[in-house]
């Protein structure tokens, strides 16, 4: 879901001059972080860990903006450098699977005061960290987000169709545990 | 983004219809009041204290070129002025100079020589006596008159009036 073409055609042109540059970033960072945000945020789950890669996502943009060539559109581009950050974060921490494990999941987010979640969006996330990480992406971006296959593909780097049976996957994953935890 | 969001429902009807009633709740996480305008004015603050850090560290790398290019010139220097002044042979001093054509210029420009110069180069530049002096065991009276009838015989009269 990208921005239509007049808004990133005009942060284009305003990152082409040096005096206008800021201007454009600044323009880019209102536009696109609150996308970036919820991406980061629904696989870190922590706010202060999602403001912290956020932050450290546009740095890293910023720095390489004048290396940016355009191959890719430059919202995929953003979100291969946040997804990168997401990715290097988990690992660091080894957050997979979460410290605490389920239990654990329930307790950050009950006591979250930036999540206010009913039940079976608390379930929902608990679901969520049963998948591996990259899954856990897809599914993020196809099931929250509505990005496109194609977008997915771009951002991950993957085929359309490896994309799609692991959406499906998931998807019936998470209904099997919704199921179990019915019974 | 619209079609996408059908195409996505559609899709999701297929799969689990538990799952598509599920997505219309969203994923319930919030953000604190204003977060994104302060993340913005956020984000530029670290860039701005990060160039504010470059160029202190530009500065800091350029003074300490400086530094050592300042060390380096004075090493150099005093190495070189070490080897000129204490171990310089004759040919580092004047590498181009025979020792025939030293004496020459020195003899033909022996006016404007101080005498104690005169003697300490003859003395540097091998101008031993026995060059052109007798040796003094051997300078018996006989010598000192025939050296001095010698010199006077090769001065001329003005030379000579000069003296006196």
């Amino acid at each position: 879901m990208p921005e239509p073409p007049n808004a990133e055609q005009k942060i284009k042109a305003l990152l082409q001059s040096k005096s206008t540059f800021d201007q454009g970033f600044r323009l880019l960072m209102e536009t696109y972080q609150e996308r970036l945000y919820r991406h980061i945020r629904r696989m870190v789950i922590n706010h202060e860990d999602a403001n912290d890669l956020l932050q450290d996502t546009f740095i890293k943009i910023y720095r390489n903006l004048e290396g940016f060539r355009g191959s890719s559109g430059l919202y995929t581009w953003m979100y291969s450098i946040a997804t990168n950050e997401v990715l290097t974060f988990l690992r660091k921490q080894k957050r997979m699977p979460l410290q605490g494990g389920m239990d654990g999941i329930d307790q950050q987010l009950s006591a979250d005061k930036y999540f206010d979640g009913d039940q079976l969006q608390l379930q929902l996330q608990k679901a969520l960290q049963t998948l591996p990480e990259k899954q856990r992406l897809v599914f993020n971006m196809r099931y929250f987000e509505a990005m496109s296959y194609r977008e997915i593909s771009a951002v991950l780097e993957t085929t359309e169709g490896a994309l799609k049976a692991s959406f499906h996957h998931a998807v019936k994953k998470i209904e099997h545990y919704f199921k179990k935890i019915a019974v | 983004m619209k079609q996408e969001k059908e195409k996505l429902n559609k899709e999701l009807e297929a799969l689990s219809p538990l799952m598509a009633a599920l997505q219309q709740k969203g994923d319930g996480f919030q953000v604190p009041e204003a977060y994104f305008e302060q993340t913005t004015e956020a984000v530029f603050q670290r860039l701005e204290n990060s160039k504010t850090a470059q160029r202190k560290i530009r500065i800091l790398k350029f003074r300490r070129l400086a530094a050592a290019a300042t060390v380096t010139g004075v090493t150099a220097m005093a190495l070189l002025s070490g080897k000129l002044g204490s171990n310089a042979s004759e040919s580092d001093l004047f590498p181009v100079l025979t020792q025939t054509e030293i004496e020459t210029y020195i003899l033909e420009n022996i006016h404007d020589f101080e005498t104690d110069f005169l003697l300490e180069s003859g003395a540097d530049l091998s101008l031993s006596a026995d060059n052109w002096l007798p040796e003094v065991d051997q300078f018996n009276d006989s010598d000192s008159e025939n050296l001095i009838d010698q010199l006077i015989g090769d001065m001329e009269d003005s030379d000579i009036e000069s003296i006196f």
